[in-house]
């Protein structure tokens, strides 16, 4: 067993980018508008 | 109770500090671990959670926290569609604790609990000591006697339409890799209340029967004198609205293991009820009415290329299933012709590619779409002002409307690299469900 001088479990990091777009419903003329939106994350995870 | 929790926390923290310590080799998973834990008489407590610090950033400000608000993205009509949002947070950090009986009994207990601090009280603000609140996952109790392959589950859980990895086992779902909290659009999931009866026949079949707290999201407008909803009473929250519901929402489940992918298909029956006056604004007219909504849904995973690479995917199709979804559109609106509760269509899925190119690195790519259709009041009668800029709104004539969120998509992607492995990491890979 290697000797415990360091941190004993694990770490995971990582970016993420996300798109999501929107529409609004149909309306009674038949229109519809949209919109959206571009979201970018980064995570760092220790498990102990 | 706070400093119940407080005693809580510590004591988990504790407790892991003394598992991490031990002399002996593990193999740590995401949110627990399975194989050694706390020994208290008969009873083996395992510890676990993570630590987690993410920073986000969204080119439209929907002032949210790690979760996003898939179907709250402003429109140009209000002035956060202009405005960028930039965020850092803690509170996806996760503590878990699992008490299982002896296993060699031919009767299995076990109780888990899993919680963290994605929840905000009336007091809680970001502006000095971020003093948010502790949030109830996961709170259940789970009853097995494997030689007859029968299992039961009581409390708070994964619903039973979240699609599994293998079988019908609790702590087996297969959430996305994902660092949003909201996970993905398309991605059928609840947690809530329930009792749960699973059938294992042989390691390739098992059929479950859950029966779930109920929730319609309703939305359009409220009829004259009708009530299908109220503000939290007793025990609940009381800037919430909480539908008047009178039987639980019902998902039969078959899952199967061929020995080549994992298959699921599944019947999510709701029953909608309320009471509102059958000729609209005759209040002498007034009756409950009760709509029964009936959705199927099904999920997969299958390898592609050996270990290198896995396709998921789910899908839910029927009416009022819309909070079934990472989305959050609404199950139902008024039938503004008799004033009796009428589900929504809805069509919901999502499909994952993830690829393991090394032991210590994961890919994933996800595209997803949440889509239903209007009925009564939803139908607005343009949607002129959406598109309006927020500052020439009072250009527009009286009558211009932006009708709510019917249809929502969304990819993603991203990786998740394990940078670093400690002494008792023995793991062989990237942990899986990350959250």
């Amino acid at each position: 067993m290697e000797s415990i001088s360091r941190p004993l479990g694990y770490i995971t990091l990582g970016p993420e980018i996300e798109y999501v777009k929107d529409t609004t419903y149909i309306a009674s003329n038949g229109t519809s508008a949209d919109t959206n939106n571009t979201m970018v994350y980064f995570t760092i995870r220790y498990y102990p | 109770m706070i400093a119940r929790r407080a005693v809580w926390v510590i004591t988990l923290a504790c407790a892991s500090l003394h598992v991490a310590a031990a002399d002996e080799p593990t193999a740590p998973v995401a949110a627990f671990r399975t194989d050694w834990g706390i020994q208290l008489g008969p009873i083996t407590l395992t510890p676990g959670g993570f630590l987690e610090f993410t920073s986000l950033y969204r080119e439209r400000n929907e002032t949210a926290d790690i979760g996003s608000s898939f179907a709250g993205i402003p429109f140009p009509n209000n002035n956060n569609y202009y405005i960028k949002e930039f965020r850092e947070t803690a509170r996806n950090s996760r503590l878990s604790l699992l008490a299982q009986g002896p296993s060699d009994y031919k009767f299995k207990a076990e109780g888990y609990v899993e919680t963290d601090f994605v929840s905000a009280g009336t007091s809680s603000n970001g502006n000095e000591s971020n003093s948010y609140t502790q949030r109830l996952r996961q709170v259940y109790l789970g009853w097995m006697r494997p030689d007859l392959g029968w299992a039961v589950l009581a409390g708070q859980a994964w619903s039973l339409a979240t699609a599994y990895k293998n079988g019908l086992v609790p702590r087996q779902e297969d959430i996305p890799l994902v660092d949003d909290g909201q996970y993905y659009t398309g991605f059928n999931w609840v947690r809530q209340t329930q009792f749960r009866v699973v059938k294992t026949f042989s390691p390739a079949v098992a059929v479950g029967l859950s029966l779930e707290s109920a929730q319609n999201v309703l939305k359009g407008n409220v009829p004259t004198g009708a009530t299908s909803s109220n503000p939290g009473g007793a025990g609940l929250n009381s800037t919430a609205s909480y539908s008047t519901d009178i039987a639980p929402d019902t998902i039969l489940k078959l899952a199967l293991d061929p020995g080549y992918g994992h298959y699921e298909l599944y019947s999510l029956t709701r029953v909608l009820h309320g009471r509102a006056p059958n000729v609209p604004g005759v209040l002498s007219t007034e009756t409950n009415h009760t709509t029964v909504a009936q959705s199927f849904g099904a999920s997969l995973i299958v390898p592609l290329w050996g270990k290198w690479l896995e396709l998921h995917a789910n899908t839910l199709i029927g009416h009022g299933n819309g909070r079934y979804g990472s989305a959050q559109l609404s199950d139902s609106t008024y039938n503004s012709r008799n004033g009796s509760i009428a589900a929504l269509r809805e069509q919901q899925g999502l499909v994952g590619l993830i690829a393991h190119p090394s032991a210590t690195f994961d890919v994933y790519a996800y595209g997803g779409l949440e889509q239903q259709t209007a009925a009564y009041g939803l139908i607005p009668a343009d949607n002129s002002a959406c598109g309006t800029n927020f500052a020439n709104l009072g250009s527009l004539p009286s009558t211009a409307q932006c009708g709510g969120v019917g249809r929502v998509r969304q990819i993603a992607g991203g990786f998740t690299w394990k940078a670093y492995r400690g002494p008792l990491d023995t793991s062989p890979s990237v942990p899986r469900s990350s959250t």
